[in-house]
């Protein structure tokens, strides 16, 4: 280590950059002043010839090259037994073990979708004959449920089959099923035996409502209440069959299923006249579920509004109650038999609230 | 004055293709030209572990050494880069793990040459230098010893040290003044 004197602070002479860089590459400065001397004894100090202590490990460096020449010269099979298999090892396990987590991935996504349901129907068939998952339900009838083609709920609805007449099931036995489980089945977007009419993809609360499409179990005005219909399930404020909708009001609510809105008319009272159009007893369903809103209990405007004397009808010509006797004037009885055929004169003055009143329609007697 | 850049010269890939082929002599003259400036290098930027690292080098260089392919530059670029790389580790290994030694070990690499005087003062006049190279920042001394020392090139010293050519330019001619400033402020004659 030098004795470095310092004898005071001088001012370091400026180096062109071209010297600077003749002096790095090794080749003589072009400027050869006195300002470049320092630099130049820098780099030929730096460049100076090799010490005995930076060639000490010579003998080390050559025992290593030896020992490389001597693995360099194993055979080669020797080592590819030493060092391939464990290379194929560490990697094939690797793809087995990826290739199985994406397969096992894929069977339970499979499997699950499957039990859930959610497959396309070829594809859900075979899984129900496979893997015992549910049978697919969509776009067919549910088999297993159906009954016999002689039962008389097994014939198609008249309001959803083009007009055709009501079978035998006027005979005045409701089937098995109960209005809960049209409503589940119902939900589940399958048409179920029990339920007679209507198509299959219906809001649960209009099923429930058309559980009245059975003539026995028809309830009667003062079961009316304990029958399980809701003011829920009776959708039609402002809206009355003789006046149609009340200025300012939708025909139904907005949540109604199938309703119009912001229409004036409700949907409704269209698919009730064209299922009018075709002759179809009074209890089908579009009948009843007319008839569902005029039960006691169930008027929308409380009691104090209601007028119980028989008004004549909106509808014109053969309508869904062109069949249906209107009750005589002030019996109040909706349970009488029909006694006229003649289709009530349409109405078409009912303001909001005075002609709101009742359509005398009254639900089939029951027999 | 020998120097230790590119002192082997046209013989260098004839030197090589032996060593490649097993000569002890051709590696142990590659093994000559390279070390003394791969431990000046490391002495500066490593003092403590100088030799251990470039044992370490060695190491890798002989296992590599069938598979290079390249001119003298190309070697002495892949050495220090080799080198290099070995100093990183050995930073890191310190950074895990710090040790203090106990007590100072006796200088045992004091030049034992039949002209001491002259051999001497050669090397403490580079021991000088190195000294003064280690209170540069690191990387104009890193610079400078890859410029100067190894013989490398501005683009390939710029890709070992990750920065631009401009930069490495700009360091090496910034560490070069200042060492020259040093000199001549100190009075130093080396």
């Amino acid at each position: 280590m030098p004795n470095l004197p310092w004898p005071g602070r001088r001012e370091a002479p400026a180096i062109p950059d071209a010297s600077l860089a003749a002096l790095l590459a090794g080749t003589p400065p072009p400027d050869q002043s006195a300002a470049v001397q320092p630099a130049a004894d820098v780099v030929a100090a730096l460049r100076a010839g090799p010490a005995r202590d930076e060639l000490g490990g010579e003998a080390a460096a050559l025992a290593e090259f030896r020992n490389g020449r001597a693995r360099a010269a194993r055979p080669a099979s020797r080592a590819r037994r030493g060092q391939r298999p464990a290379r194929r090892a560490t990697r094939i396990p690797v793809r087995v073990t990826a290739a199985a987590a994406v397969a096992a991935v894929g069977i339970g996504s499979l499997a699950s979708a499957a039990y859930v349901g959610a497959l396309p129907t070829p594809i859900q068939r075979l899984a129900h004959a496979t893997i015992w998952a549910p049978a697919a339900t969509r776009g067919r009838v549910h088999q297993a449920a159906a009954p016999d083609a002689g039962h008389p709920a097994a014939a198609p609805c008249p309001a959803t089959r083009g007009g055709t007449t009501a079978p035998a099931r006027a005979a005045g036995t409701r089937p098995a099923s109960t209005a809960g489980a049209s409503e589940s089945v119902a939900s589940a977007g399958v048409r179920h035996p029990g339920t007679p009419c209507g198509p299959i993809r219906r809001p649960a609360r209009r099923l429930t409502a058309r559980a009245g499409c059975w003539p026995a179990a028809w309830p009667s005005r003062t079961s009316a209440a304990g029958f399980g219909w809701s003011r829920t399930s009776v959708p039609e404020p402002g809206w009355s069959r003789t006046a149609g909708p009340q200025p300012g009001q939708s025909g139904r609510p907005a949540q109604y299923p199938g309703g119009s809105g912001a229409s004036g008319r409700p949907a409704r009272t269209t698919r009730a006249r064209q299922a009018a159009a075709s002759p179809r007893p009074f209890w089908s369903c579009a009948a009843s579920r007319r008839r569902s809103h005029d039960q006691p209990g169930h008027w929308p405007y409380g009691a104090g509004h209601r007028d119980r004397s028989p008004q004549p009808r909106p509808t014109s010509g053969p309508g869904p109650y062109s069949g249906t006797p209107s009750p005589q004037p002030g019996s109040g009885s909706r349970d009488g038999p029909p006694a006229s055929s003649k289709p009530a004169p349409p109405s078409h003055s009912p303001p909001a609230r005075q002609s709101v009143s009742r359509s005398p329609t009254s639900p089939p007697s029951r027999r | 004055m020998p120097i230790l850049g590119a002192v082997i010269g046209d013989g260098f890939a004839a030197l090589l293709a032996a060593a490649q082929d097993g000569s002890e002599a051709a590696f142990s003259q590659l093994w000559r030209d390279g070390n003394p400036a791969l431990l000046r290098y490391l002495r500066v930027l490593a003092p403590e572990a100088a030799d251990d690292i470039a044992a370490e080098t060695w190491v890798q260089v002989v296992r590599g050494l069938p598979a290079f392919r390249g001119d003298e530059q190309a070697w002495r670029a892949w050495l220090f880069t080799t080198s290099r790389r070995r100093l990183l580790d050995e930073r890191r290994r310190r950074a895990r793990r710090p040790a203090i030694p106990l007590a100072e070990v006796p200088d045992t690499r004091l030049p034992n040459v039949s002209d001491a005087a002259d051999l001497a003062l050669e090397h403490l006049s580079t021991r000088a230098v190195l000294t003064l190279l280690v209170g540069l920042p690191p990387l104009q001394a890193e610079v400078i010893l890859l410029r100067v020392v190894a013989g490398l090139d501005t683009e390939t010293v710029a890709r070992m040290v990750g920065r631009s050519p401009g930069a490495v330019r700009v360091a090496a001619h910034r560490g070069l003044r200042r060492l020259a400033q040093i000199v001549t402020q100190a009075g130093v004659t080396l």
